[in-house]
């Protein structure tokens, strides 16, 4: 195990306050040049342990150090509060106790010592406890992170495949009308077109009359046949623009004007789709937070893109953020290569902004 | 190696960095000696400053490019930061080594009264390294080269008054020469006074140990990674 404190500035903090208490004994002692290499030799370590990650069992070094020192500097003992917390930091708070009694041994009762030693191994403790939470905080925090941007990329994908299954839902429809025209429709035209031909061709009264009679009937037959796939093909729920102006209808008692320019038609059906969600996720939030008395939506489309305008005179707080509909909404705002920006300094405004593509043949 | 030649060209790229390199070396030989004090002709005894200034100087390059962004494109270079360190500390060291050996032979050759001219040599080497470890250091401290610059040399004044570099330290009061042992500049006039009055050498080696002591411990903090 590595020891993952690095950045943990109290404990850099706590290291210097340490080596600057043996400082201070050594400038009160009568020692000259042992003293000072002995803290230059502490001083060492501690930078290498700040800069590098060594290993846990590291406090053995400042333990040897103090325990050679001793015979020449008698504050060494001092320092080996700094073992005592080193260890302290790696969970090994036990070793205090030895090491304390190493110091009753090698020196007189000194009990100003052990009061620093046992607040040592107080200090290091609860930092070890607090780093080890910070830790497994840290763990939650990029675990949740990275769940997260899986989410997004699953959201991105679903989206990606709902574009796809739209595509492939439109070329079906295509097939399936193509496949009516032909199999019904063309069929009794052709008939009543040759049953035509021919009757320019009879000469024999009672032969024309019949074939004059086939064509009346073919010809109905189609214009019913006609109506039916004409009926069926049209949509039971409304799209475009008209769905727009339907949510602005539902929308009662609240006040909302429309108004739309432009040629809708090219508006693509996923931009159709995204200017729904906006409109109704708009007018949910005036309905639920606004205070405003009256909204105006604008839809303007021009040659390169549509562009969506709701704005209320409401007089929102202007701190507040955006909720989970209005990111998903920014998102998906993205993969459409368009924008949806939100402001709130004057009422509450929302803009969504999308290119309008080519249609694809 | 191309880091270190590099580094080399850009140090003595200019007239005025060359004059400064090596023109001061040969100057210090010919300044006189002191009546009481220094002992040493007064180029020698206060060569250690001088050194701390060059090192300052040519560490400046590795600032510079930090400041520029060099340091920052080198980061995505396939070099090391510590092959990136290690060469640009090396080109100074050599720089520095030159000037010590232009000093010191060059007082043996004028007959300039050096008592033990190697182990001043190599007294001021190790002091060398040492030097351009702190000069490391300092940089990592600073984001300006101008601000750094300023700020070092009224420190290294005050280093090397303490130290006992500039005056005899017994001229200071107690707690001062106590507060001295701390510095680099100390050791260097404790290594220069045994090298005028002798003594054993036992106490020369804890001199240029101290300085290698100091050079890890400035080496390691001066060496972060810092790319601003």
């Amino acid at each position: 195990m590595r020891v993952y404190e690095r950045y943990f500035r109290f404990v850099i903090f706590w290291r210097i306050a340490q080596l600057l208490i043996l400082a201070h004994l050594w400038l009160l002692s009568t020692t000259d040049f042992e003293g000072i290499v002995f803290i230059l030799l502490l001083l060492i370590v501690m930078s290498i342990r700040i800069r590098f990650s060594i290993t846990k069992w590291s406090f053995l070094i400042e333990l040897i150090l103090c325990i050679a020192f001793i015979p020449y500097f008698p504050f060494a003992l001092y320092g080996l509060a700094i073992a005592i917390f080193e260890a302290a930091i790696v969970g090994k708070w036990w070793l205090f106790f030895p090491i304390t009694i190493l110091m009753i041994v090698s020196h007189p009762l000194d009990l100003t010592l052990i009061w620093y030693s046992f607040l040592t191994v107080i200090v290091g403790n609860f930092t070890y406890h607090s780093m080890k939470e910070r830790k497994q905080l840290e763990k939650t925090l990029d675990m949740e992170r990275k769940e997260k941007y899986e989410l997004e990329r699953i959201k991105m994908e679903l989206l990606d495949a709902y574009f796809e299954v739209e595509k492939a839902a439109e070329l079906k429809e295509r097939n399936r009308i193509s496949r009516e025209l032909h199999d019904h429709l063309g069929h009794d035209l052709t008939g009543a077109l040759l049953a035509i031909q021919a009757y320019e061709q009879v000469d024999n009264e009672k032969q024309a009359h019949g074939l004059l009679e086939q064509v009346k009937i073919r010809l109905s037959r189609s214009t019913t046949r006609l109506r039916n796939t004409v009926h069926n093909l049209t949509p039971v729920t409304y799209i475009g623009v008209e769905r727009l102006q339907r949510i602005v209808a539902d929308a009662e008692p609240l006040f909302v004007e429309f108004k739309y320019n432009g040629n809708v038609d090219n508006v693509s059906s996923q931009s159709w789709m995204m200017l729904e969600a906006c409109l109704k996720e708009a007018i949910t939030n005036v309905s639920k937070y606004s205070n405003a008395t009256k909204t105006e939506v604008e839809l303007d489309v021009t040659e390169t893109l549509v562009r969506l305008k709701i704005h209320d005179n409401g007089t929102v707080t202007k701190k507040s953020v955006n909720g989970s509909g209005i990111r998903s909404l920014q998102l998906r705002a993205r993969t459409l290569k368009g924008s949806l920006t939100i402001d709130r300094q004057n009422g509450y405004l929302l803009v969504c902004v999308l290119p309008l593509q080519r249609r694809r043949e | 190696m191309t880091v270190f030649h590099y580094v080399l060209k850009r140090s003595i790229a200019n007239k005025t960095s060359l004059l400064i390199l090596f023109l001061f070396p040969v100057v210090a030989i010919f300044l006189p000696s002191g009546e009481y004090w220094p002992h040493l002709p007064y180029g020698y005894q206060y060569f250690g400053i001088f050194i701390l200034f060059i090192s300052l100087k040519l560490s400046g390059l590795i600032l510079e490019d930090r400041m520029r962004g060099i340091a920052k494109k080198l980061s995505i270079a396939p070099i090391s930061h510590f092959s990136y360190l290690a060469q640009n500390l090396l080109a100074y060291f050599l720089i520095l080594v030159l000037q010590c050996l232009i000093l010191v032979y060059g007082g043996v050759f004028f007959g300039k009264e050096l008592y033990q001219p190697f182990w001043l040599l190599i007294l001021f080497l190790t002091f060398s390294m040492a030097s351009i470890a702190f000069a490391l250091m300092w940089i990592s401290f600073f984001r300006n080269k101008e601000i750094s610059m300023l700020i070092f040399m009224s420190m290294i004044s005050v280093i090397a008054l303490i130290g006992g570099v500039l005056i005899p330290i017994e001229l200071l009061p107690e707690v001062l020469q106590k507060v001295a042992i701390t510095l680099p500049t100390f050791w260097l006039a404790w290594g220069i006074d045994w090298i005028i009055f002798g003594g054993e050498v036992k106490e020369f080696l804890l001199v240029n140990g101290m300085l290698i002591l100091y050079m890890f411990l400035f080496l390691i903090i001066g060496s972060v990674k810092k790319l601003h």
